[in-house]
C-alpha cells in the first residue's frame, strides 16, 4: 500500500476515534475513553455560583434585556431592514407624498374637528388627543378610506419596528394608529395593507375589530411558514 | 449527534474489556438551552451539569489549576450573554468553548503561569508482573491523568484532541472555537493522536493491539 492510504486509513481510523468509536490503537481509545469518562461530582462544585449569576442576569427589567429576543414580525421582515431604513426617510415626506396624491388634511379635518393637528417627528400630522378621544373620533365617523396621518403613521412604525422592535408602538404618536387598527396586535397586519396599497387613498377599509374586509393578507401578525425571521445577534 | 456513542466491538483483542474504552454519552441539551433561555432555572443546571464537567477538562489542559476559577468566569459570561444565543445544543457547546477559551487566554495573557505539571509518562509502565497488555497500565489512570497526558502534546493538538472528545464538538464547531479550517484541525488531532500513541507504546512496551509496528521517533512530552 502506498503511504498516501495509509495515511488516509489513520486518517479515517482518527477521526472514529475522535467522534467516540473504539477505532485504532486500544490503549489510545482507552485514553479517551478515560480523557471523556462520566463526569464525578465534585466537577459540579461552581453550579450554584453559575445558577446565581443566572438569576441576576433574569432580573434585568422587562424590555431591557428582552429586546432581542423578541421575533420581528413576519411582515417586518418582508420589507428588510434596509428597506425599513429607507421608509423612515420617506415618512419624513408622507405628508408631501400625500399632498401629491391629492389627499389632502380635508378628510383628517373631517375626522378631527375638535383636536389640534401637530407634526410628529416623522413628519406626518397627527392628533395630540388622548387615546379616549381618538377612539371615539374614529368610531363616530366611518371612513371611506384611511387618512393619510395613518398612512404616514405605519411608515413611521416600520421604521421604528426595524430600530427597537419591542417598543415600536410605546410612543403616545402612535395611539391613533393602534385605535385605527384595533389594537397594538392588529398593527402590524393593518400598516401592511395600508402600504402595500398604492396610495393612502385606495384599499381595504379596516372595520375596529382589525379583520380586513379587503383583499386577504398572507402574512399574519408573526413569523410564518416561509418566512424567515432574520435576528442579527453576534455570538 | 453522528458517530457519537458508537461502539466497535472490535476491542475484544487479548481479553481487553471494550467497556473500558466507552465513553459517558454527549446528551443533546437544545431543548434544556431553549428553556433555560426562557428562564428556566432547572434547565439551566441541566445544561450547566452537562457542559461543564467537559469544560473544565478542556479549560485544565490550557489553564492547570486555575481551570476551576476561569470556568466560574466562563458561566458568568455565559449566564449574562444566554438570551443572545442562537442556535441548538451543539452551537451551545461550540459557544461555551469559545467563551472558557478566551477567559483562559486572558487568564495566561494577564497572570503567565504555567499549567500544572503534566503527569510522567513514565509511570504508566510501572504495572504489575501479570498485566497481559498495556491497558491494564492504564486501568490506574485517572481521568485527571489522562487529560493532563493529552495536555502534554502541542497546545494546538491537545485542543483539537478535546474540544473534539470531551466537549464533544464536531470538526467544524472544532474549527470555529479555534479561528481554523476543520481540515486543520483534523490535522493536529491526528497528529496528536499519533504522538499520544507512540508514547503509550514506550510506556508499555510489547504486543499492541491495532497499533503500528513500526518504532518511531517521539518527541519530549510537555514541548509546545
Amino acid at each position: 500500500m502506498g503511504a498516501h492510504r495509509i495515511r488516509r486509513i489513520e486518517a479515517d481510523a482518527a477521526e472514529r476515534l475522535l467522534a467516540g468509536g473504539v477505532g485504532g490503537p486500544l490503549h489510545l481509545a482507552e485514553l479517551l475513553g478515560r480523557a471523556a469518562a462520566a463526569a464525578r461530582a465534585s466537577e459540579l462544585a461552581g453550579e450554584e455560583a453559575a445558577v446565581t449569576a443566572f438569576r441576576s442576569g433574569r432580573q434585568v427589567p422587562v424590555g431591557v434585556g428582552r429586546r432581542r429576543s423578541t421575533p420581528r414580525p413576519a411582515w417586518a421582515t418582508l420589507f428588510g431592514v434596509k428597506v425599513a431604513a429607507l421608509v423612515s426617510a420617506v415618512a419624513v415626506a408622507g405628508l408631501a407624498f400625500a399632498a401629491a396624491t391629492g389627499v389632502l388634511p380635508n378628510p383628517l379635518r373631517d375626522l378631527n374637528a375638535a383636536s389640534p393637528v401637530s407634526t410628529s417627528p416623522a413628519g406626518a400630522p397627527i392628533r395630540t388627543s388622548t387615546g379616549g378621544a381618538s377612539s371615539s373620533a374614529a368610531s363616530a365617523s366611518p371612513r371611506a378610506m384611511p387618512s393619510p396621518a395613518l398612512f404616514g403613521l405605519c411608515e413611521a412604525y416600520v421604521a421604528q419596528v426595524a430600530v427597537s422592535p419591542g417598543k415600536a408602538l410605546d410612543s403616545p404618536v402612535f395611539t391613533s394608529l393602534i385605535d385605527a387598527a384595533g389594537g397594538k396586535a392588529q398593527v402590524p397586519a393593518y400598516c401592511e395593507r395600508l402600504l402595500s396599497s398604492e396610495s393612502p387613498g385606495s384599499s381595504a377599509k379596516p372595520d375596529k375589530s382589525g379583520h380586513p374586509t379587503g383583499p386577504p393578507t398572507p402574512h399574519p401578525t408573526g413569523p410564518t411558514d416561509g418566512q424567515e425571521v432574520q435576528d442579527q445577534i453576534p455570538e | 449527534m453522528d458517530g457519537r456513542g458508537r461502539r466497535d466491538e472490535s476491542g475484544r483483542a487479548a481479553g481487553v474489556d471494550a467497556a473500558r474504552a466507552r465513553r459517558a454519552p454527549i446528551p443533546d441539551i437544545s431543548p434544556a438551552v431553549a428553556l433555560a433561555q426562557q428562564g428556566d432555572e432547572d434547565a439551566f443546571r441541566a445544561v450547566y451539569r452537562a457542559v461543564q464537567p467537559g469544560l473544565l477538562r478542556y479549560l485544565r489542559s490550557l489553564v492547570g489549576d486555575d481551570a476551576e476559577d476561569v470556568a466560574s468566569e466562563a458561566w458568568a459570561q455565559i449566564a449574562r450573554d444566554l438570551t443572545s444565543f442562537r442556535g441548538d445544543g451543539d452551537g451551545f457547546r461550540g459557544w461555551a468553548a469559545t467563551v472558557a477559551r478566551h477567559r483562559a487566554l486572558d487568564h495566561l495573557r494577564y497572570q503567565r503561569r504555567r499549567p500544572a505539571a503534566p503527569m510522567p509518562v513514565e509511570g504508566l509502565a510501572d504495572r504489575p508482573a501479570d498485566a497481559d497488555t498495556e491497558a491494564d497500565a492504564l486501568e490506574a489512570l485517572s481521568t485527571d491523568a489522562a487529560i493532563a497526558l493529552i495536555a502534554t502534546l502541542p497546545r494546538d493538538q491537545a485542543e483539537a484532541i478535546l474540544l473534539r472528545v470531551v466537549m464533544g464538538l464536531d470538526a467544524e464547531t472544532t474549527g470555529r472555537v479555534l479561528g481554523k479550517r476543520a481540515g486543520a484541525v483534523r490535522t493536529a488531532a491526528h497528529r496528536g493522536l499519533r504522538r499520544l500513541a507512540d508514547q503509550l507504546d514506550q510506556a508499555s512496551p510489547g504486543p499492541h493491539p491495532a497499533a503500528g509496528a513500526e518504532p518511531r521517533e517521539v518527541d519530549p512530552p510537555g514541548r509546545r
